[in-house]
C-alpha cells in the first residue's frame, strides 16, 4: 500500500495522475507539521506503508522538499517520491539523499546564514534611517 | 468616475504563495486591481506566483530564489531587491504614478521603490506579519529582522490601506508612525461575479447534492476561521435538519483536526469536503448552500483584526448568513437584518443560528436580499479603491 501525504493540492487529481491501480492511503500535513518531525515520522512508520509519495500542487513552487527525503530516510523507506497534480515526480531514493541532497542542504544553510547576515545590516541601517 | 490625476498603478504582491490560487488572498489580490481598471486606470501586476488574472491583464512575475526555498522565511529576504529591481524597470518604462504593495512577511521592496522614483506608496495591510508569525506559526525565526522590515514598510507607506480599526490598532501598538496616514478601508467583493442568480444545479449534481439542505463554509482553514467549531455543530443538527449536509470548501492548517473532529463524532455522512476549489468556481458552490457561515474567532491578545473577504462575498450571493459576534464581522453583519450573529468559539450558539434560519424562511429571505443590497451599496471594490485614490490625491 501506498501512503500518499498530503502537503497540497486535490487527491483526486493526485491519485488519476500517479496511482491509478494502486491501493492508496491519504493523509494530510501541513508544512507547518514539518517542525514536528518525530510524530511526523512516527505517524509514517505506524501506517506500515513500504512507500510513501509526498503531494504537492507543483513541484516547482514547493518548499522544504529536502525535509521529504529526509523523512523518508529517518523513517527507514527506500522507496518513495514527491509528485505532483501536473504529473511530475521527483523519486526519492536513500543513496541520493546522502550524498547529494544532505551536502546540497549544508550549502543551502551557509548561504542562507551569508544571507540573513547581510539583512540584518541592510534592515538596520534602513531603521537607523528611520530615527535620523 | 476615473481619477483625473493616477492615470498607471504598479499593483506588487511578493508573499510567497507558490502554486496556490484559491483563497480569500486571491480575491483581495485581485479585487482592486478589476476595479482600478474598471475606473479606466491602467494597472501592470508583478508578482511571486501565478494567479488567475484576467486575459487582458500585463503580468509580469519575478521568482523567489529556488536555491533557498528549504529554509523557512530566508527566501523572503533576497526577493525584496529582486521584485524591486523589476518593479523599478516596469516604472520607469510605462511612467507608473501609484505603487501598491500587499504588504508581506520580511519584505520591504516598497521602501526601495519609493525611494529610487519617488512615486505615492500605498502600503495594503490585511495584518501585523510579526504578531500573526508569533502566534500562528509554529516557530519564529528572524524576530528581528521580521519586525524591522514591517517597521521600514510603515515609516515609508505615504498611506497604509489597512480593512479594520483594529489593525490600525495593532499598528499603533507596534510602532510610532503618524496614523493619519492609516486608512481604514474594509475590503470588498466584486458583486458581479458572486451575485444570487448563478445556476448551482452544476454543483449540486456533481457533488450529488441535489435534496440535502446544505450548510456551506469557505475558507483557508486558518486558526481564526472556527472551522473547527462548525465540525462540533454537525453532531447537533443532524438530528434536526432534515438531509443535512455540512460543505466545507478549502484547505489549510486546521482541516486534519476537523476531519479528526468529524470522525469522533461519527457524522462523516453529513459532511463533505472539497480541498480547494478554483477562485472562479466559489460562486457556483455558494450558489449551492441553503445558509452560509463564518465562525471566525477572536485571537488570545486581540480581537479579530482581519476582513474576512467571504463574508462579502456571502453578502453579494444573498444568502442567509450566521457569523460570529467577533471583529468586523460584528460590524457589518446587522442581527436579524442581513444576517444573524452567534457567540463565537460555541457549538450551541453557531447550532442555534443555523436552525433559526432553517425554520424561518421569511427571515433567511429577507436577510439574504439586506445582505446583498448592504455588498453592492458599501462593500464593494469599487469604494475601496475609490477611497485610496482620494487619499492619494490629498497627498498632493
Amino acid at each position: 500500500m501506498i501512503l500518499l501525504v498530503l502537503i497540497s493540492g486535490n487527491p483526486d487529481h493526485l491519485i488519476q495522475k500517479h496511482f491509478l491501480n494502486n491501493e492508496v492511503k491519504i493523509i494530510k500535513v501541513d508544512e507547518k507539521d514539518f517542525y514536528d518531525f518525530t510524530a511526523l515520522i512516527k505517524r509514517f512508520k505506524q501506517s506500515k506503508s513500504n512507500k510513501i509519495f509526498y503531494g504537492c500542487l507543483d513541484i516547482k513552487y514547493q518548499r522544504f522538499t529536502f525535509f521529504m527525503h529526509l523523512f523518508n530516510l529517518l523513517a527507514g523507506l527506500k522507496k518513495g517520491a514527491i509528485v505532483d497534480e501536473k504529473g511530475n515526480s521527483i523519486e526519492i531514493r536513500t543513496l541520493k539523499t546522502i550524498i547529494y541532497h544532505s551536502p546540497m542542504f549544508i550549502l543551502e544553510l551557509s548561504i542562507g546564514l551569508i544571507v540573513v547576515i547581510r539583512y540584518y545590516i541592510s534592515l538596520l541601517f534602513n531603521k537607523w534611517l528611520i530615527k535620523e | 468616475m476615473a481619477n483625473k490625476r493616477i492615470k498607471k498603478v504598479l499593483i506588487l504582491r511578493t508573499d510567497y504563495y507558490g502554486a496556490i490560487k484559491e483563497g480569500g488572498t486571491v480575491a483581495i489580490s485581485l479585487g482592486p486591481y478589476t476595479s482600478l481598471v474598471n475606473k479606466g486606470i491602467k494597472c501592470i501586476y508583478l508578482s511571486g506566483g501565478e494567479s488567475y488574472f484576467p486575459p487582458d491583464c500585463e503580468y509580469h512575475f519575478v521568482s523567489h530564489k529556488k536555491s533557498l526555498l528549504n529554509l523557512p522565511e530566508i527566501y523572503n529576504l533576497p526577493f525584496t531587491h529582486t521584485a524591486a529591481k523589476k518593479a523599478i524597470q516596469i516604472i520607469d518604462m510605462h511612467q507608473i504614478d501609484l505603487l501598491f504593495q500587499f504588504h508581506s512577511i520580511l519584505n520591504y521592496s516598497g521602501t526601495i521603490i519609493k525611494k529610487k522614483t519617488n512615486i505615492p506608496f500605498v502600503l495594503h495591510v490585511d495584518g501585523v506579519e510579526f504578531w500573526a508569525k508569533k502566534n500562528w506559526g509554529r516557530k519564529l525565526f528572524l524576530n528581528r529582522h521580521l519586525r524591522w522590515a514591517e517597521l521600514i514598510q510603515w515609516h515609508n507607506a505615504d498611506i497604509i490601506d489597512v480593512p479594520s480599526q483594529i489593525v490600525k490598532d495593532m499598528i499603533s501598538s507596534y510602532s510610532d508612525i503618524d496614523l493619519r496616514k492609516v486608512l481604514v478601508n474594509p475590503n470588498g467583493v466584486d458583486s458581479d461575479k458572486f451575485n444570487p442568480n448563478i445556476d448551482p444545479e452544476i454543483v449540486k449534481k456533481k457533488l450529488s447534492i441535489e435534496d440535502k439542505f446544505v450548510v456551506g463554509f469557505f475558507g483557508t482553514f486558518s486558526q481564526w476561521h472556527g472551522v473547527d467549531i462548525l465540525a462540533k455543530t454537525v453532531a447537533l443538527l443532524k438530528h434536526k435538519i432534515k438531509d443535512l449536509i455540512v460543505l466545507f470548501v478549502g484547505d489549510g492548517v486546521l482541516r486534519p483536526t476537523t476531519e479528526s473532529i468529524i470522525r469522533e463524532n461519527n457524522v462523516e455522512e453529513y459532511t463533505l469536503f472539497t480541498g480547494m476549489i478554483p477562485y472562479q468556481h466559489i460562486p457556483r458552490y455558494m450558489a449551492a448552500c441553503h445558509i452560509l457561515t463564518s465562525p471566525c474567532i477572536n485571537n488570545p491578545d486581540f480581537e479579530l483584526f482581519n476582513s474576512p473577504a467571504k463574508l462579502f462575498e456571502y453578502m453579494a450571493m444573498g444568502k442567509p448568513i450566521v457569523a460570529t459576534n467577533v471583529g468586523q464581522q460584528a460590524e457589518v453583519i446587522i442581527h436579524k437584518h442581513n444576517g444573524i450573529l452567534c457567540e463565537e468559539r460555541s457549538p450551541d450558539s453557531l447550532a442555534d443560528a443555523i436552525l433559526n434560519f432553517y425554520y424561518d424562511k421569511e427571515l433567511s429571505k429577507t436577510c439574504g436580499e439586506n445582505a446583498r443590497k448592504d455588498a453592492v451599496d458599501k462593500y464593494s471594490w469599487d469604494n475601496h479603491t475609490q477611497k485610496i485614490l482620494d487619499a492619494v490625491e490629498n497627498l498632493r
